[in-house]
C-alpha cells in the first residue's frame, strides 16, 4: 500500500504545528523588542504557552481524527502517529520548562536576570521546532539538519549563564563533543549514501535489504556506516561511550536547561533512532528481510554499557544535579533495552517509558531547583538534609520521583521498566536474557544512589532549621508532576493502549 | 522571605485557554483531508462470508451475574452473530471437567430452548441461560467460572463468558469484600493521617489511637474470617479451592487482574498478619517522634503484607511485595537505632536484588503460559493468574533459558528472591542488622510476618507453579534448611546482644520451615505452615520482651545483666515462658512445629533430620544460657547508680500493663496451640493436601490417604 507523498505546498497544511511554532517565535521576538516592564514577562510566557498549546493540541487533533500516514515535502518528512506522539510530548515538556524558567518576582528587579528572558524563550521554542523535525525526518539530510538545529541551540542554552564559569565550560564542552559526534555521523551518512545512492530512508532500506540478501549478511560497509551514525544518535540520547559531555553540561547548565536536555533531546534522539532502524534499515526482530543482522548485539552492548556506566558513576556523586545527570544516562540505557529487541512491544515500551520518564525526571529536577533556590544555589546532597521536616510535601514528592526512577511499584517508573523488561524477555534468546539480567541488576544498583537523597531528606537531621518556602508556581508544578507519577503506577491501561496504538510509522 | 508568584498569572492562563479554544475552533483541518484517499484502507474482504461471535450481558461486558431464584442461582447472556455469514454454535458448556474441576458442581449452561447448540443467522442473537443449583449441603459460597461457547466463528480460541454467583451473606457491609477491606483499610489509615497532616492536626497521640482502631477492625475482620473460613473446602470443590474470592480486571492490555482469595495455605498467614499488626501498634506506643509519619508508614506496611498473602495474581503479588519495602526502609531508617541507615539500606537492597530476578521469572512464566480467559470471559493468550499459571505444564514445554531448562532457572530465580526474605543462609546477613537497629514494633513485624512471606512465596509460587523443579531442588532446599538450623543456632549462641540472639534464633527456626517443606510430604508441608504460624507468635513475644528491657536499661548486652529475676519477677516469668516456647518445650506451640518437621522430614532425609535434631539441643543451650546469665545469679549493683534508672529510684521497673496487654494474647495462643493444635491443623489440612497433590502426583501408596476426605 503506497503512502501518499505530498508536494511542498500541500505539505504545509500538515506542518501546521511547526508553522505555529515559527509564528510564535517571530511574535516573541517582536514582543521582546517593543514591550518593557512587568507586562513584558507575562506576555512572553503567554505567547510561548499559547504557541506550545496550539502545537500540542493540533498534533493531538491529528491523533484523534486518526489522520492517515503521509509523507511530507516530497519525502523529507513523515506524518504519522509515531511523530504526533512525540510532537505532543515535546510541546508539553517545553511548556513545563517554561514554567520552570520563569524568574521569580524579585529576580525581575535585577536587570541581569531580566535581560535574557526574551531570547531564552525564543531559543526554547526554536529547539522545540528542531525536536519536532527530528521526530518527523525520514531523510538523512533532514535528520542531520534537525539534529544540528537542536544541538546548536542546546550549546547556547547550556552556556546561558554568561558570567558563570561552569556554565560557559558546559557550553564549550558541549560544542566540542557535539562537533565531533556530528562529524562522525556525517561520515557514516556519506558511506550509507555512497552504498545506496539515496538519502531517503525508504530507498535506503530497500537497497540495504537487497544488498544483505545478496551477501547473506549485512555488508560490512553498512555496518561501519551505521556504527558511525550511532555516534551521532548516541550523543543525543547520551548513550555510552558518547556520554562524556553529559555530567559536565548537566551540572553547569542552568537547572531548567538541564531538565530540558535530559528529557527533550533524549526523547527526540530515541524517535530518530527508532525511525532510522525501523524505516531505514528495516530491522524487525533483529532481521533485515531474511538475514540476521548484528544490530541486536550492537544495541545490546550499547544498552548494557550505558546503564552500567551511568549507574556506577552516579554512585559517587555528591551533587544531586550531577547524580541525576548520570541517572539520566542510565535511563537511556534502560530505554535502549527496548530498542535492541527491534519489536513492536519494545517500541511501545520505549514510548511509554519516555512518557513516564518525563514526569519523574522533570519532577526530580524541579525539586532540585526549588531546593537550590532556597539554599543559595547549593545543589549538593547536604542541601537536602532534613528536607523531610523542613518541607514535607516537597520531600514526599521527591521521594515519589526517586522511587519511580528506581522502578518500584506502585509508581509509573515501575510500569515503564516492567514493559521494557517484558519486551526483552518476550523476544527471548540467550542474548536477550543476558541483557535483561544486566538490566535488572542495574536497577538494584540505582536504588543505592537514589536512596542517598532519601537518606539525606529523611534520615539525616537538618543542618539548617526553619521551613523552606517554595514558590507557589513550583509547588503546584511539582504536585502536577507527582500526581501522574503515582496515578500511572496504579492505573496505566489507557495510556499504554494509546501509546501502543501510536507505533504507526510510514514505510 | 516569601516570594509571591507573578501577578496576573491566573489571568494569563485564562487567556491561554481562551486562545487555544479559538484557534482550534477556527482551524479544524478535517475538511481538507476528507477527499484524500485512505492509503491504509479497510481490510481486504475475506473470500468467504465469515461469522463473528459476540457475547454480552444485556449489551455490556461480562461477567454474567447469577442471581438467586429459590434454591438455585440463575443468570443469562446473549450470543450474537455480528458477521455477514452464518454462525453455528456447536456447544455451550461450563469450563470444567472431571479431572480438573474449575467450578463448583451443579452448574449447567444451555440455550433458552434447552439445547446446547444453535444456529444463528447474520445479526441474530440467542440467550444462554446459566443455572447453578448448589447441593443441599454445600461448602461453596461463591462461583467464579466461565461458560465456553464453541462455534464456527473463525477465531483462534473459543469464546467464553465469565460467570459469577455469590450466596447472599447476612454479614454487614464491611464483611462483604473482606479481603479487600483487610488489605486496604490500613491504606485508608494512611490517607487519614495525611489529611490530618494537611489540616495541621497537632495532637499526635490520637494518631496512634487511630492506628490501633484500624488494626483492631482488621483483627475483628480476621477473627470473623477465621470462623467463616470453611476448612473442608479443597480444590476438587471448584474455584481452585479458594474462598472469599474477589476478581476483576485491572489492566486489560496486560491481562492483569485484581484477584484475591485465600485457601488453607494463606488463611493462617492472614490471621497472623492481622494479629501481629495489632500487637505491633501496642508495641509502638513508646514511639514519640514524628508519630504521623511512623503510623502512616506502619499502615502502608500492613497493606503490603496483607496484600502479599491474599494476592492470587502474580503481578498483583509483585506489586504488594515491593510496596512493603518502601515503608520498611523508612521505619528502620528514621526510627531505628544508631546504625539505622546502614541497616535500612542493606535490607532494601538485599530484598530488591532478590525481587528483580523474581520479576524476570514472572515475566518468563507469563509469556510462556497457555491461552485462557479473564474474569469477564475475554480470551487471552496468557495471564498472570496463579491458578491458571499453575495449570501450565512448563516442564513439558521443554523451554530453555541460556542453555538451561526454563523451569529450573525460573525456580532458582524465584527461590532466591524468597530465600533472601526467609532469610536463608547465605543471604541472611541483612537480618541481624535490620533487627538490631529496628524499633521494637518493627522487629516484631519483621520476624513475625515478613520472614513468613518468603516461605509462603515458596509454597504458593515455587511449589504451586513449578512442581517438577521443586522435586528437583528439594534435596538442596533440605540441605540449606539444615544449615540454617545449625548455623543460626550456633550464631545465636555466640551473641552478646540479646536482640541479635533472638534474630539468629529466627534464622534457625525458619530453617525448620525449609527442611519441613522440602520433604514434599503432607506432614512436611503442614509442619512448615504450623512452624510459620507458631514462630510468628513466639518470636513476636521475644522481640517485645527484648524491647521491654531495652526501654529500661538502654542496653541489650547480656553480660551487663544478672539476677534480674529478683528485680522484675513478672518480666522474668514472661521471658522464661517465651524462651521455653522458642526452644520447643512440649506443651508449648514451638514444640508442635518442630516435632511435625522431624516427623515430616525424617522418612525422606534421614541424615539431615538427625543433624537438624541436634539443633534442638543447641537451641536449648543458648536460650537457657542467656536466661541464666541475665536473670539468675547476682544482681549487678552498678545498675543502682545508672542514670537511666534514676527516675525509678535505682530499681528496674516491672513490666507495665501496656506491655503485658501486648504479650498476653500471644502467650495464650502459644499455650493453647501447644496443648491443642487441632484448630490450626484443621484450618490448613485441605490446603496442604491440595499443595501436596501438586508437588507430588499420587502414587499407589498415597491414594488411600487422599481418599480419606
Amino acid at each position: 500500500m503506497p503512502t501518499v507523498v505530498l508536494d511542498n505546498f500541500a505539505s504545509l497544511r500538515l506542518f501546521a504545528p511547526e508553522l505555529g511554532i515559527i509564528l510564535g517565535i517571530l511574535l516573541l521576538i517582536v514582543w521582546d523588542l517593543v514591550k518593557a516592564g512587568p507586562a513584558k514577562l507575562q506576555g512572553l510566557v503567554a505567547i510561548s504557552i499559547v504557541t506550545l498549546g496550539y502545537a500540542g493540541a493540533q498534533s493531538a487533533m491529528y491523533l484523534v481524527r486518526d489522520e492517515p500516514s503521509r509523507v511530507l515535502f516530497g519525502g523529507l518528512m513523515a506524518f504519522d502517529r509515531f511523530a504526533h506522539v512525540f510532537r505532543i510530548l515535546f510541546a508539553a515538556v517545553t511548556a513545563v520548562i517554561i514554567v520552570f524558567s520563569t524568574p521569580g518576582h524579585e529576580d525581575l528587579e535585577g536587570s541581569d536576570a531580566q535581560k535574557g528572558v526574551g531570547e531564552f524563550f525564543v531559543l526554547l521554542l526554536v529547539i522545540t521546532l528542531g525536536l519536532d523535525m527530528m521526530a518527523m525526518s525520514r531523510n538523512l539530510l533532514m535528520i542531520y539538519l534537525s539534529l544540528e538545529l537542536v544541538s546548536i541551540i542546546s550549546f547556547i542554552l547550556a552556556g546561558y549563564k554568561i558570567n558563570d564559569r561552569k556554565s560557559s565550560e558546559a557550553g564549550l564542552k558541549y560544542v566540542i563533543f557535539g562537533g565531533v559526534a556530528s562529524g562522525i555521523m556525517l561520515y557514516g551518512m556519506s558511506w550509507l549514501f555512497g552504498l545506496t545512492q539515496s538519502l531517503n530512508l525508504a530507498e535506503i532500506s530497500r537497497r540495504v535489504v537487497s544488498l544483505s540478501a545478496e551477501q547473506h549478511a549485512v555488508p560490512e560497509a553498512v555496518f561501519v556506516a551505521v556504527v558511525c551514525m550511532l555516534a551521532g544518535f548516541g550523543y543525543k540520547i547520551s548513550a555510552a561511550p558518547f556520554h562524556m559531555w553529559t555530567p559536565d553540561v548537566y551540572e553547569g547548565a542552568p537547572t531548567s536547561v538541564t531538565a530540558f536536555l535530559s528529557v527533550g533531546p533524549k526523547a527526540a534522539g530515541f524517535a530518530i533512532l527508532l525511525r532510522f532502524f525501523s524505516d531505514g534499515l528495516a530491522a524487525r526482530g533483529g532481521m533485515a528481510g531474511a538475514v540476521a543482522t548484528p544490530w541486536p548485539i550492537v544495541g545490546g552492548l550499547l544498552a548494557m554499557a550505558t546503564m552500567t556506566i551511568g549507574n556506577l558513576s552516579a554512585l559517587g556523586q555528591n551533587n544531586v544535579k550531577r547524580m541525576l545527570a548520570f541517572s539520566s544516562i542510565a535511563h537511556a540505557g534502560y530505554m535502549l533495552l527496548g530498542f535492541c529487541v527491534f519489536s513492536e512491544a519494545g517500541t511501545a515500551a520505549i514510548l511509554f517509558y519516555v512518557a513516564t520518564y518525563c514526569f519523574m525526571n522533570l519532577g526530580a529536577f524541579l525539586v532540585v531547583m526549588a531546593v537550590a533556590e532556597r539554599s543559595d544555589g547549593d545543589e549538593t546532597i547536604e542541601a537536602f538534609c532534613g528536607l523531610g521536616t523542613r518541607s514535607p510535601v516537597l520531600a514526599i514528592c521527591m521521594a515519589v520521583f526517586l522511587f519511580s526512577l528506581t522502578g518500584l511499584p506502585p509508581f509509573a517508573g515501575f510500569v515503564g521498566k516492567f514493559y521494557i523488561f517484558a519486551s526483552v524477555v518476550r523476544a527471548g534468546g540467550p542474548w536477550n536474557w543476558v541483557i535483561a539480567v544486566v538490566g535488572v541488576l542495574n536497577s538494584v544498583v540505582s536504588l543505592f544512589y537514589y536512596a542517598r537523597v532519601l537518606r539525606a531528606m529523611y534520615l539525616t537531621p537538618a543542618q539548617k532549621t526553619g521551613g523552606i518556602e517554595v514558590r507557589r508556581l513550583f509547588g503546584a508544578t511539582t504536585l502536577a508532576l507527582a500526581v501522574p507519577t503515582i496515578a500511572l503506577g496504579i492505573y496505566w491501561g489507557p495510556v499504554y493502549d494509546f501509546v501502543a496504538r501510536s507505533l504507526v510509522m510510514v514505510r | 522571605m516569601n516570594r509571591k508568584p507573578i501577578p496576573g498569572l491566573a489571568k494569563m492562563f485564562a487567556l491561554v485557554a481562551i486562545l487555544l479554544v479559538t484557534l482550534l475552533g477556527i482551524r479544524g483541518p478535517s475538511s481538507a483531508f476528507a477527499a484524500d484517499p485512505d492509503p491504509g484502507g479497510a481490510p481486504p474482504p475475506k473470500p468467504r462470508l465469515s461469522a463473528q461471535i459476540q457475547l454480552s450481558v444485556a449489551g455490556a461486558d461480562g461477567p454474567a451475574e447469577l442471581t438467586q431464584e429459590g434454591d438455585s442461582f440463575k443468570g443469562s447472556f446473549e450470543v450474537k452473530n455480528l458477521g455477514p455469514g452464518e454462525l453455528d454454535v456447536t456447544r455451550v458448556s461450563v469450563r470444567t471437567s472431571q479431572v480438573d474441576p474449575r467450578t463448583p458442581a451443579g452448574i449447567d449452561a444451555a440455550f433458552e430452548d434447552g439445547r446446547p447448540n444453535a444456529h444463528l443467522a447474520p445479526g441474530a442473537s440467542k440467550r444462554v441461560v446459566v443455572r447453578w443449583t448448589p447441593a443441599r449441603v454445600t461448602t461453596m459460597k461463591e462461583v467464579y467460572g466461565h461458560v465456553i461457547v464453541e462455534s464456527s466463528s473463525g477465531d483462534h480460541q473459543a469464546a467464553a463468558m465469565g460467570i459469577h454467583a455469590e450466596m447472599p451473606s447476612p454479614a454487614p457491609w464491611l464483611f462483604q469484600h473482606i479481603l479487600t477491606w483487610l488489605t486496604f483499610l490500613p491504606l485508608i489509615g494512611v490517607g487519614l493521617i495525611f489529611l490530618a497532616y494537611i489540616a495541621g492536626y497537632k495532637d499526635d497521640r490520637n494518631i496512634r489511637w487511630l492506628t490501633l482502631v484500624i488494626m483492631g477492625i482488621n483483627l475483628v475482620l480476621a477473627t470473623w474470617l477465621y470462623f467463616h473460613f470453611d476448612p473442608s473446602v479443597h480444590r476438587p470443590d471448584g474455584n481452585d479451592g479458594y474462598q472469599f474470592i474477589e476478581k476483576g480486571i485491572w489492566i486489560r492490555s496486560l491481562n492483569v487482574e485484581y484477584f484475591t482469595g485465600i485457601d488453607g495455605i494463606s488463611v493462617t498467614m492472614v490471621l497472623l498478619t492481622a494479629l501481629i499488626s495489632f500487637i505491633g501498634v501496642i508495641a509502638s506506643w513508646s514511639i514519640d517522634k514524628q508519630m504521623k509519619g511512623y503510623f502512616a508508614m506502619y499502615c502502608l506496611l500492613v497493606t503490603g503484607m496483607m496484600g502479599v498473602f491474599v494476592a492470587l495474581d502474580l503481578f498483583l503479588f509483585y506489586v504488594f511485595w515491593e510496596i512493603m519495602l518502601l515503608p520498611m526502609y523508612f521505619l528502620i531508617g528514621i526510627w531505628g537505632g544508631p546504625r539505622k541507615e546502614y541497616a535500612a539500606i542493606k535490607f532494601f537492597i538485599y530484598t530488591l536484588a532478590g525481587s528483580v530476578f523474581m520479576l524476570l521469572a514472572f515475566i518468563a512464566l507469563y509469556y510462556n503460559a497457555d491461552p485462557t480467559y479473564l474474569s469477564d470471559g475475554t480470551a487471552v493468550t496468557h495471564n498472570f493468574s496463579i491458578p491458571d499459571i499453575g495449570r501450565v505444564d512448563y516442564a513439558g514445554k521443554g523451554l530453555v533459558i541460556l542453555g538451561l531448562s526454563l523451569v529450573k532457572v525460573c525456580w532458582v530465580a524465584l527461590f532466591v528472591g524468597f530465600a533472601i526474605k526467609i532469610p536463608m543462609f547465605p543471604f541472611h546477613t541483612w537480618l541481624p542488622d535490620a533487627h538490631v537497629e529496628a524499633p521494637t514494633a518493627i522487629s516484631v513485624i519483621l520476624a513475625g510476618v515478613l520472614l513468613k512471606m518468603g516461605t509462603y512465596g515458596i509454597l504458593r509460587i515455587n511449589f504451586g507453579i513449578l512442581p517438577e523443579a521443586t522435586a528437583w531442588a528439594a534435596p538442596a532446599m533440605a540441605a540449606f534448611g539444615t544449615i540454617n538450623i545449625l548455623y543460626g543456632a550456633f550464631c545465636a549462641m555466640a551473641q552478646e546482644d540479646l536482640k541479635k540472639l533472638v534474630a539468629y534464633s529466627s534464622v534457625s527456626h525458619m530453617g525448620y520451615c525449609l527442611l519441613a517443606m522440602s520433604a514434599l510430604t503432607p506432614t512436611g508441608i503442614q509442619a512448615c505452615i504450623v512452624q510459620m504460624f507458631n514462630h510468628g507468635t513466639i518470636t513476636a513475644m521475644l522481640f517485645t520482651l527484648v524491647g521491654v528491657i531495652y526501654d529500661r536499661a538502654h542496653t541489650r548486652q547480656i553480660s551487663k545483666f544478672g539476677g534480674l529475676a529478683k528485680e522484675m519477677p513478672l518480666y522474668t516469668a514472661f521471658v522464661g515462658f517465651a524462651f521455653m516456647a522458642s526452644l520447643g518445650l512440649p506443651g508449648l506451640s514451638g514444640f508442635i512445629g518442630e516435632v511435625l518437621t522431624f516427623m515430616g522430614a525424617f522418612p525422606v532425609y534421614r541424615v539431615m533430620t538427625i543433624l537438624a535434631a541436634t539443633g534442638v539441643i543447641i537451641t536449648a543451650a543458648y536460650h537457657l544460657w542467656a536466661l541464666q546469665r541475665m536473670f539468675l545469679g547476682k544482681f549487678r549493683e552498678e545498675w543502682r547508680q545508672s542514670h537511666y534508672l534514676e527516675a525509678f529510684g535505682g530499681k528496674f521497673p516491672e513490666i507495665n500493663s501496656r506491655e503485658v496487654v501486648s504479650l498476653v494474647p500471644l502467650a495464650v495462643l502459644v499455650l493453647v496451640l501447644g496443648f491443642w493444635p487441632r484448630p490450626l491443623l484443621t484450618l490448613i489440612d485441605r490446603g496442604v493436601l491440595d499443595l501436596f497433590n501438586v508437588v507430588s502426583p499420587p502414587g499407589p501408596t498415597q491414594v488411600a490417604l487422599l481418599g480419606a476426605k
